[in-house]
């Protein structure tokens, strides 16, 4: 296959039975799915993981890509499952969040200064909730509209929206809670004994 | 419009959503409205924020890695061709998963060529052909494969997959590779004169002499072809590879 096919051609050669289009595939597209499965799981040891149970999938069930469809979309909506699956089998998601919140070099991160609003940002959007999470990520780091992300996800684009809107307001709650929980604790360690 | 529909708006114009003819509206709302448009503020610098988090890179064998999980041989309760049930994140688990997959034998041999191809002529709007002022000649390198081709050991193929993109990226960086594919791994058709016209039939059954893929690069002598031939990592794995001049018409 020629290195300017696109994403749908090398795909529907691979469906077709050419699988080495699936290490070009491969190359193009890994570090998305690693950027998507670390957003989603805060966890680099799991995002390689992940990538690679992506693309397995891809090959599982290369017969299920439809010719006419985006090849990005397809690959993002297996990736998703590929990380809510990981983060829903066994509470990885919760023990994840309880972790990062005690985390200490996290606050150590955010006593830096230079570096605080957006150490205080990632524990927030660490703590948004698996369906708001997503949405923000896959809007924000990955470029798509809501109504790509509808079929990302199998849903419909108002669907996207209302949680897109609810994702974004509740990220600067998070955000003003971390940062008053931040300052709390630094006025009780600059208290005078 | 009212400050709730801003609201919702909001997010629409921030996330690049806004629905046509919106944007007017939406605007005017703003100019009117301080409390409206300290939340825009507020909502726009959180999205700007979000921008600049970084992340670590994936690790840098994940292609190697991936055809090895590829070539791992499948267990005896693997391979029954159901689905499997779904696995907990443990890496093990999932990894034992994988092996499930009834891979043909050779497929990441395939992979790993594909991979190499991929890395080395990704990007390639700047790929180095032969501009009208270079006297070089290009030269076709078919890879024969051959039983031994496809005897890399799983342990072995990380390692096989950084030759190939290594070669191949040095021939693209040197500006001499000019093209490079993976053919698939079936038999082909030989296309045959007949008395009723020429047919195709189906290529020969064994894959020993059989031509893997190809790389046309540029050189200048066959020498020279012979000579880039030779640092190839195919022949390190028992492939042999034919080397023709094309001719310049």
């Amino acid at each position: 296959m020629h290195d300017r096919a696109t994403d749908s051609e090398l795909m529907r050669a691979v469906r077709d039975g050419d699988l080495a289009c699936l290490g070009q595939l491969f190359e193009r597209h890994h570090e998305k799915v690693f950027a998507l499965a670390m957003r989603m799981t805060g966890s680099a040891d799991a995002a390689d993981d992940l990538v690679q149970e992506t693309f397995l999938r891809i090959l599982r069930y290369r017969e299920s890509f439809r010719g006419d469809a985006r090849f990005t979309t397809w690959m993002y909506r297996l990736a998703r499952n590929v990380c809510v699956d990981h983060l829903r089998a066994s509470g990885a998601d919760e023990i994840a969040r309880e972790r990062w919140a005690r985390d200490a070099s996290h606050q150590e991160a955010r006593d830096q200064g230079a570096h605080e609003r957006l150490a205080v940002l990632e524990e927030a959007l660490r703590r948004l909730p698996i369906e708001k999470r997503e949405v923000l990520i896959l809007s924000r780091f990955h470029d798509l509209r809501f109504d790509e992300i509808a079929d990302v996800l199998e849903c419909r684009p108002g669907t996207v929206r209302v949680r897109a809107h609810r994702a974004l307001h509740e990220l600067r709650k998070l955000c003003r809670e971390l940062e008053q929980r931040d300052h709390e604790l630094r006025s009780g360690f600059d208290a005078p004994r | 419009m009212n400050c709730d529909q801003a609201s919702t708006h909001l997010v629409d114009a921030i996330t690049g959503n806004l629905p046509e003819g919106v944007a007017h509206e939406i605007r005017d709302h703003l100019d009117r409205c301080p409390t409206c448009r300290q939340e825009e503020l507020e909502l726009r610098a959180l999205w700007s924020d979000l921008g600049r988090l970084t992340l670590p890179a994936p690790r840098a064998d994940a292609a190697s890695r991936f055809a090895t999980e590829l070539s791992r041989p499948v267990p005896a309760d693997g391979g029954s061709g159901h689905p499997p049930v779904p696995a907990g994140p443990s890496r093990q688990r999932g990894l034992h998963r994988v092996r499930r997959l009834a891979i043909p034998a050779g497929l990441a041999a395939a992979l790993l060529i594909g991979v190499a191809l991929g890395r080395a002529l990704a990007g390639s709007s700047d790929r180095p052909g032969l501009a009208g002022g270079d006297s070089r000649s290009q030269f076709l390198l078919l890879l024969h494969e051959r039983p031994a081709t496809r005897a890399i050991a799983p342990d072995e193929l990380p390692r096989v997959v950084a030759e190939y993109a290594a070669w191949a990226g040095a021939l693209r960086q040197e500006g001499v590779l000019v093209a490079g594919e993976k053919l698939t791994d079936d038999p082909g058709r030989w296309v045959v004169p007949s008395p009723d016209g020429s047919h195709a039939r189906s290529g020969p059954e064994s894959a020993a002499g059989a031509i893997g893929g190809y790389f046309v690069i540029a050189a200048d002598s066959y020498d020279d072809a012979v000579r880039i031939a030779r640092e190839c990592p195919h022949l390190r794995y028992g492939g042999e590879i034919e080397v023709r001049a094309i001719e310049r018409l």
